[in-house]
């Protein structure tokens, strides 16, 4: 049974590490979330991006640097950094959208990125960072559930940012905007299939 | 204060002059995430006093110099709208009471917001008093914590505040302004409901060590309908966002955390 949990109210010993602290032995929950007490499992419905290592992110490149070394705007707060290898050599210009995944996270403010791919012509859209999951799914459910009924190309970054580009990138972001509002509710698979298939 | 000369009979028939019991509270109505562009808002309205606060962030610190790169800082800026006032309070800006408002208010929030979480970044808190009755900064206050929960700001807490006085030797709760300028103390108090810690406490007037005691047990007391507020605000908010006739209890489909994934 999911019930919605707010700062401060005690949960399960067992409720996951995100989203929660621990105060004299005991677990409270640190945020406005969905609790679910028989799996332990605690979702905030708001806050910020916090990087984590292996995620894919996707960026705008706001400053070129000495050594082919690039910035790229993630979030409000999150910086990201590409650093030229000596076999790789990445060319980006300032404005270009940068698909890249977190290599490692340096302070709060600053990340080191990997595996940087130009993601070329496009919308870039923002969602809120914490519905991120919901938009892709399940094994990808989600976002390629959208991809296939729109024939958009789609990609996500766990920042919160969106890229979007070819087929019917109207009803797409109206989707994806959908899935922000009713992130937290049961059955959105099925609407949103409803929904692109114009029914 | 005002002068205790001319003062009006603030009790009678032991009921105060807006026919509150002592020990009872305003109608409180609180609404969240009305304001779209801000990470998180909320609108209260508590008798007559009317408020909006609104959060932003964590954002990168501006200036500069004034980040700290290991915690977030938080700014907070209380403020009365020009037309809020019945006399005194009638302009807005910067001023000393606003000055001291706003301190107090982001010494509340330092005390519960899990600040080491986002170093070198600023949490906005705005707190605009709309229309002013008594206790505005106890409003703005919890006006402002459910404005951080919906922000998703870590806290430890959601704080409320509500002001206890004395009238004569009776001990009331949630002065309203007439009672607040003639009242024989009026002591705004902040209180984190988890842990009953105290976060704000000041006192214009003086009680005795039993009155306090009293006082505080009243606030606490009191302080279950104002928690009992904040959570409704924030439940109805996602409750509203539900599509109809797809109640939670409702198991179709996949739920959020089945079909979640940190892909």
């Amino acid at each position: 049974m999911r019930e919605i949990i707010f700062p401060g109210q005690s949960v399960d010993r067992s409720a996951s590490r995100e989203g929660t602290y621990m105060e004299k032995g005991e677990v409270y929950s640190k945020v406005v979330g969905l609790y679910d007490s028989s799996t332990g499992s605690l979702i905030s419905l708001e806050g910020a991006w916090k990087p984590r290592e292996g995620e894919k992110v996707i960026g705008v490149v706001s400053e070129i640097g000495r050594k082919d070394t690039y910035r790229v705007n993630l979030s409000v707060n999150t910086e990201g950094v590409i650093i030229s290898g000596r076999y790789e050599r990445y060319r980006f210009r300032v404005g270009d959208v940068v698909e890249a995944s977190v290599a490692r996270v340096e302070s709060g403010s600053s990340v080191v990125l990997e595996r940087p791919k130009p993601l070329g012509f496009g919308v870039v859209m923002k969602i809120k960072p914490t519905k991120i999951p919901r938009v892709i799914g399940k094994g990808n459910t989600m976002v390629d559930q959208i991809s296939n009924l729109t024939k958009c190309r789609i990609s996500v970054g766990m920042n919160g940012i969106v890229w979007l580009s070819d087929g019917n990138l109207q009803l797409a972001m109206a989707a994806l905007r959908k899935i922000e509002e009713e992130a937290h509710t049961s059955g959105l698979t099925e609407r949103i299939k409803k929904m692109l298939s114009g029914e | 204060m005002a002068s205790s000369k001319n003062k009006p009979e603030l009790l009678k028939n032991g009921k105060r002059l807006d026919g509150r019991e002592l020990i009872q509270l305003r109608p409180i109505r609180l609404e969240a995430g009305v304001i779209k562009n801000a990470d998180g808002s909320a609108y209260l309205e508590w008798g007559n006093n009317r408020v909006i606060a609104a959060v932003y962030g964590p954002m990168e610190a501006q200036p500069k110099h004034t980040s700290d790169p290991t915690k977030a800082v938080i700014k907070c800026r209380y403020s009365m709208a020009p037309f809020s006032g019945l006399s005194d309070h009638g302009r807005s800006g910067p001023n000393r009471r606003a000055t001291e408002i706003s301190k107090v208010t982001r010494e509340v929030f330092e005390n519960v917001v899990m600040v080491n979480e986002f170093p070198g970044t600023e949490i906005n808190v705005y707190i605009e008093i709309l229309q002013s009755d008594g206790g505005t900064r106890a409003a703005g206050i919890t006006a402002a914590s459910v404005a951080l929960a919906n922000a998703g700001i870590p806290m430890k807490d959601l704080v409320y505040a509500v002001s206890a006085g004395k009238i004569g030797d009776k001990i009331v709760l949630d002065l309203n302004m007439i009672e607040d300028n003639y009242s024989d103390c009026d002591m705004p108090m902040a209180i984190s409901p988890k842990s009953g810690d105290i976060l704000l406490l000041q006192m214009d007037g003086n009680l005795s060590t039993s009155e306090l005691r009293t006082s505080i047990q009243h606030i606490i007391d009191a302080g279950k309908t104002i928690s009992a507020a904040q959570q409704d605000a924030l439940k109805r908010f996602y409750a509203s966002r539900q599509p109809e006739g797809e109640g939670e209890s409702e198991g179709k489909g996949a739920g959020m955390d089945q079909e979640a994934s940190t892909g």
